[in-house]
């Protein structure tokens, strides 16, 4: 479950983005839908602690993105920009996601054939 | 104009403050043995051009075939000459730069042979310049080596096995290795010469630099590296302690290896290597520290595949790297120096092997601790990363 509290973020002096609250339960199918600048990519942004909000709260499993690493422990994402690491070729990319989890290469293998 | 440019900033390439680092030392030791002389001064401007023009120079040997042949030619014929004839060009230039030294106008010589290296490589350049030259690109090729044997080391094996693809598959980290086997012979410099072997601060610092080249260029970019993806490893199942972790370990192999590479300084005497010995452990248990402490605060991004010479890439060399020299170079010595001073004997490389000692058994708690200085500038670090 990811739960968001009054959570804002500014470029500058430019508000792009303004949740008062939203809760995404888990298992639920959640689709964000805006037009450019819309501050999609930024709320991404921030559930991921990639950036840092200038108002509010994210919780993902009841633990604080920003306070803690743990969440990472069980989420996952990518995003279009700066996701591949170019010297790895698709393999070896998806190995080393894989065994950050805790897969190993045959089971890794046994999911993609 | 924009040659004009690119050159000037090739110029402030980190790679021509390498030459300081052999000419520095000795320079200093020569102003506390023979006072500030201009003498002193006519040296060291001398031999700082003529890096400036070896800079020029092995741009037109890396671009230029015709140069890099005759150059090979006329070193093979230098050498044919230098071992089969009675004429020395070491001692026929070290009476040059003697000479030279005794007339400080001479510094006019080396200006004018600096000035001829530039425009030769501004018509080199002029000659093949255009706008889109930047968008050749060449194809690619990927070296493919099993690294099963890091398969026992966990989740630390995982990052050392994507370090170890970084640095042999990309242009600007295979630069920083080339360069660590160079730091293997820093040491020639100093103990083929009596009057240096004698000096124990010169002695120690050659001794840093020969096991710390790869932890001290690698780790002082540390987290740039990672720069061109850094978002993704910040989302992935791992925490800063992990990735900081790594980067140490590596760090901590290198001196190890570089530790079994220098064992020719044995020929030495035992003494050398002893101390070289003692360093590395410096090196591992406080200098690989401090250099991971220092890339805390570098925003700077790496383009992995981008030389980092003159022409591109300038911007990895920040003045906040600059500034933590002080304490790299300066640290080490002053702990040396300071137990030197008060018990004398062999003081000065207890404590630089009990410090390094402390800092191999702390390093949890030293690991921990610089991942929570990491985490406090996350935001800025994704941020600089992203925008460059």
């Amino acid at each position: 479950m990811i739960r968001i509290n009054n959570l804002s973020k500014k470029y500058d002096d430019k508000q792009v983005l303004n949740i008062e609250n939203l809760v995404i339960e888990k298992g639920e199918r959640f689709g964000l839908v805006g037009n450019n600048g819309a501050g999609k990519t930024t709320l991404f942004n921030l559930i991921l602690d990639l950036v840092k909000p200038h108002t509010g709260d994210i919780y993902n499993k009841d633990i604080s993105v920003s306070e803690s690493e743990l969440w990472k422990k069980h989420t996952s994402a990518f995003i279009d920009e700066s996701f591949l690491i170019g010297y790895l070729s698709p393999e070896e990319y998806l190995n080393f996601v894989a065994e950050l989890r805790g897969v190993n290469e045959e089971q890794l293998k046994s999911w993609i054939h | 104009m924009i040659i004009n440019n690119l050159l000037f900033r090739s110029l402030l390439s980190p790679f021509n403050f390498i030459p300081w680092l052999l000419y520095f030392p000795v320079a200093v030791v020569r102003i506390i043995e023979e006072g500030m002389g201009l003498n002193s001064f006519v040296w060291f401007f001398q031999l700082l051009f003529f890096s400036l023009i070896l800079n020029f120079l092995i741009f037109l040997i890396n671009k230029n075939t015709k140069v890099l042949i005759t150059s090979l030619a006329l070193m093979a014929i230098g050498i044919g000459i230098e071992i089969y004839s009675e004429f020395s060009f070491y001692k026929n230039f070290a009476k040059a730069i003697y000479w030279a030294e005794q007339y400080p106008l001479s510094v006019l010589i080396a200006i004018f042979l600096l000035a001829i290296s530039y425009k030769a490589v501004y018509q080199f350049l002029k000659a093949r310049f255009y706008l889109d030259m930047g968008l050749a690109k060449k194809p690619e090729k990927m070296l493919r080596l099993g690294f099963s044997f890091l398969g026992g080391y966990g989740r630390l094996g995982v990052f050392l096995k994507n370090d170890l693809r970084l640095l042999l598959r990309n242009t600007r980290p295979k630069q920083i290795l080339l360069f660590s086997v160079m730091f293997l012979f820093y040491g020639l410099v100093f103990f083929t010469t009596e009057i240096y072997k004698e000096n124990s601060l010169l002695v120690i610092f050659a001794s840093l630099f020969i096991t710390a080249g790869f932890s001290m260029t690698y780790g002082q970019q540390v987290p740039a590296w990672d720069s061109e993806y850094f978002g993704f490893l910040m989302t992935q199942n791992l925490t800063y302690r992990e990735y900081l972790e790594s980067k140490w370990r590596l760090m901590a192999v290198s001196v190890f290896l570089s530790l079994i590479l220098s064992s020719f300084y044995l020929l030495f005497g035992w003494k050398i290597y002893l101390i070289i010995m003692t360093t590395a452990i410096y090196n591992i248990g406080v200098g690989s520290f401090v250099n991971l402490y220092s890339g805390a605060f570098n925003r700077v991004p790496i383009k992995l595949n981008v030389k980092a010479n003159t022409f591109s890439n300038t911007k990895a060399f920040s003045l906040t790297q600059l500034l933590f020299t002080i304490p790299k170079l300066g640290l080490p010595i002053f702990i040396f120096f300071i137990a030197d001073f008060i018990w004398g004997g062999k003081a000065g490389l207890f404590s630089l092997a009990f410090f390094g000692g402390l800092g191999i058994v702390f390093k949890h708690y030293i690991l921990n601790h610089l991942a929570k200085i990491y985490t406090l500038g996350k935001h800025k670090t994704i941020a600089a990363f992203t925008k460059n």
